[in-house]
């Protein structure tokens, strides 16, 4: 049952009435020192209406920019964006302008990124931050647009909405900030919201009543959530599908149980086993040996055969393999999977 | 600042400790609050309210807690890199608050620090020979000859080969610095590691690895290590016994096992109950607590049990009275009410309590 279908077709539900956003062989250049590298490199995958994509890899491994490329949000002048197919609904992104595609964030795609401090305006109030959305994508009045911030911020779990709407950035923790993020893009009822690390720079307690958010909010409104994060303990608890980055590469893709307990792709086999587990005694932690491969200089072969322990003389030369369909669900990018029978968390 | 005498060492029940490495005593920490205009001088916030523990050679305590709770302060006021206003530090026995700057200077080379972040705990402009020979000008006096090896042994120790000294910080990834800020530590030989969100910066795996090292190091020279970290699950890995704080003090502690299979303070629970397990099964059948709003404001404490604020089963007690630590089931100890009244868990685990008896408490 195993084929391969080149190129790297986008895992996935197949019924595409249902798709909010389609990808097809992303491709994301920046200028560096030593001229222009690849840092996403053929990027493919759909995110279905009311699901909930996790995209998890180590720092450098290209989530985040494949995140900010779909969103328009890469500086123009060192960046360069490629793609097949680039689709929000029916909004071909790929053909928009800059100012298009102003009008497509908001009501269409929506951001909440990791630093809530650096993410809002610290010189206007919060909640003319809310209402400049509302008053920019809807064309509300200002009364109006004040009215519904206020009730954003109420839905968001802001204890006094009317006082906290005519304070500023700095008068909020961090916790509280994060909620107004979330207001502000939840503000246009976006079709996509990409959550960028929203609960990593958060304590715990605080982290847990935002991921608890997020998902009645999801409930209530049926959008298309990507959640990129590198804490598979956050992905478990709310990704439904997830896909695994690697040097700049979808590695392996998956629904959330079987990628957990059957991984298909070594690299997943060793980020599950280098997890410390709060739930269970000391044992031994594993570690993925050596590091990354840096941009500009990728390992021939299976890009992550260095520090592969299963790798041998297949993987170490040639091109990067393929991404492979290994049923309607399950991918991945190990050209040994046949002959491996990896480990998973219980 | 009258060095608190030990008989006075029953901060928290305990008697005192003559095996202890590192005895600390009702330690507190504060800072001048903040003055406005027109209004009185506010009282100075105490960020490290009244804190006491044990350190034993070749153990790792664990110091876990929300940011704001006062772990890193403990931490640089054990080290006196901020001044403690009250309390007692004792190192084999020494007394450190007091100690004129000279001989704290000699007192620090058993006591060093390692920070989370490893870009700017390294100079740039010096060569790694030069930043890991700093401790040893300072300490030992070695000659040349001497210090060249010494700097060569440390970097293999630390698992990086020798060469590597003649070159500056911004070649090494942020794995190998923290390599690096850990040879410097252990290069005039102390006895005990304060090691402060030191494995927070990392990727999981350079995270495992970095540990890994501490792990090989306490076993090889006998370091003794106090670990400061938010990430639970690295604590419960790396730590032989773990204290809890909350705004300041320390809640509960307990060995590692104890205190995460076992939780006997409601906070401890939540906060354990708040981290998210990496496998979808387990985590999606969990009970989950989540707690209402935020710590409050350290300068602002709450009356009674601090935690009153945002405890699942409070009751009228926790308001007006300070609970009083007692001993715990196994291991250690907890500040709790429930332990002596209402329930009357006596130590047991506040799990055995059950979802039945929480109650949501208002933001």
């Amino acid at each position: 049952m195993t084929q391969t279908l080149p190129p790297s077709p986008a895992p996935g539900p197949t019924t595409d009435t249902d798709t909010t956003l389609l990808v097809e062989d992303l491709v994301v250049e920046v200028l560096t020192e030593h001229g222009w590298a690849t840092v996403v490199d053929g990027v493919s995958f759909r995110v279905a209406r009311g699901e909930t994509l996790g995209i998890v890899g180590e720092s450098g491994s290209g989530k985040s920019v494949t995140c900010l490329s779909i969103a328009g949000l890469m500086p123009a002048r060192q960046t360069r964006v490629r793609a097949t197919t680039l689709r929000v609904l029916d909004h071909d992104l790929t053909a928009l302008t800059p100012k298009q595609m102003d009008d497509i964030r908001g009501p269409r795609i929506a951001m909440i990124f990791q630093e809530p401090m650096t993410s809002l305006n610290p010189a206007f109030t919060v909640g003319d931050q809310i209402a400049e959305v509302l008053r920019r994508h809807e064309g509300l009045s200002r009364r109006a647009a004040r009215e519904r911030a206020i009730a954003l911020l109420d839905r968001v779990g802001v204890p006094s909405p009317e006082r906290r709407y005519r304070q500023y950035p700095f008068e909020f923790s961090g916790g509280m900030r994060q909620r107004v993020m979330i207001a502000i893009a939840l503000a246009c009822h976006p079709d996509v919201i990409i959550a960028d690390e929203p609960t990593t720079a958060l304590d715990v307690t605080v982290q847990a009543q935002i991921l608890e958010l997020l998902r009645e909010l999801q409930r209530e409104h049926g959008m298309s959530v990507i959640f990129i994060t590198h804490d598979l303990g956050v992905v478990a608890d709310v990704c439904d599908r997830v896909l695994v980055m690697y040097a700049g590469q979808i590695v392996e893709g998956a629904p959330i149980t079987e990628l957990f307990e059957q991984p298909r792709h070594p690299y997943m086999e060793g980020l599950l086993a280098a997890m410390p587990r709060m739930d269970q005694p000391a044992g031994e932690l594993a570690s993925i040996p050596g590091h990354p491969p840096r941009v500009g200089a990728m390992p021939d072969g299976c890009r992550f055969h260095p520090r592969c322990r299963y790798a041998d003389d297949r993987c170490t030369g040639g091109g990067s393999p393929e991404l492979v369909q290994l049923g309607p669900t399950h991918s991945t990018r190990c050209l040994r999977h046949p002959e491996l029978t990896l480990r998973g968390t219980p | 600042m009258s060095p608190v005498d030990t008989d006075k060492g029953a901060a928290n029940g305990t008697a005192p400790d003559a095996t202890a490495l590192l005895q600390v005593r009702d330690l507190v920490v504060s800072f001048p609050g903040r003055r406005r205009p027109f209004r009185a001088a506010p009282p100075p916030l105490r960020a490290v309210d009244g804190v006491s523990f044990d350190l034993h050679e070749g153990e790792t305590l664990g110091l876990v807690g929300e940011s704001g709770c006062g772990k890193s302060t403990t931490a640089r006021g054990v080290m006196r890199l901020i001044e403690p206003a009250e309390g007692s530090v004792r190192l084999q026995g020494r007394e450190l608050l007091g100690l004129p700057p000279k001989q704290l200077r000699a007192a620090r080379r058993d006591v060093q620090m390692v920070f989370q972040d490893p870009y700017s705990s390294l100079d740039p402009s010096m060569l790694i020979r030069e930043s890991i020979g700093e401790p040893l000008d300072v300490h030992l006096q070695l000659g040349r000859q001497e210090k060249a090896e010494r700097v060569g042994e440390l970097l293999r120790r630390v698992g990086l080969p020798p060469e590597y000294m003649m070159r500056y910080p911004h070649e090494f990834s942020g794995g190998q610095r923290q390599r690096l800020t850990i040879a410097r530590a252990i290069a005039a030989d102390p006895k005990i590691l304060v090691l402060d969100e030191a494995v927070s910066a990392l990727d999981v795996s350079t995270q495992n690895q970095v540990i890994g090292l501490l792990e090989e190091l306490s076993a090889a020279i006998g370091l003794t290590y106090l670990f400061i970290a938010h990430d639970l699950s690295v604590v419960r890995h790396i730590s032989d016994r773990v204290a809890v704080m909350y705004l300041g003090q320390i809640v509960e502690h307990g060995d590692a096992a104890r205190v995460f299979d076992s939780p006997t303070h409601p906070y401890t629970e939540a906060l354990l109950s708040a981290v998210p397990v990496p496998s979808p099964r387990v985590q999606r059948s969990r009970e989950r607590i989540v707690l209402s709003g935020d710590p409050p404001d350290p300068s602002r404490v709450p009356s009674g049990c601090r935690f009153h604020t945002r405890c699942p089963y409070v009751m009228d007690l926790c308001r007006t009275e300070v609970p009083q630590p007692t001993r715990a089931h196994g291991s250690g100890e907890v500040a709790c009410h429930l332990h002596t009244s209402g329930p009357t868990l006596a130590g047991a685990s506040v799990r055995s309590l059950g979802a039945a008896r929480r109650q949501r408490v208002p933001a």
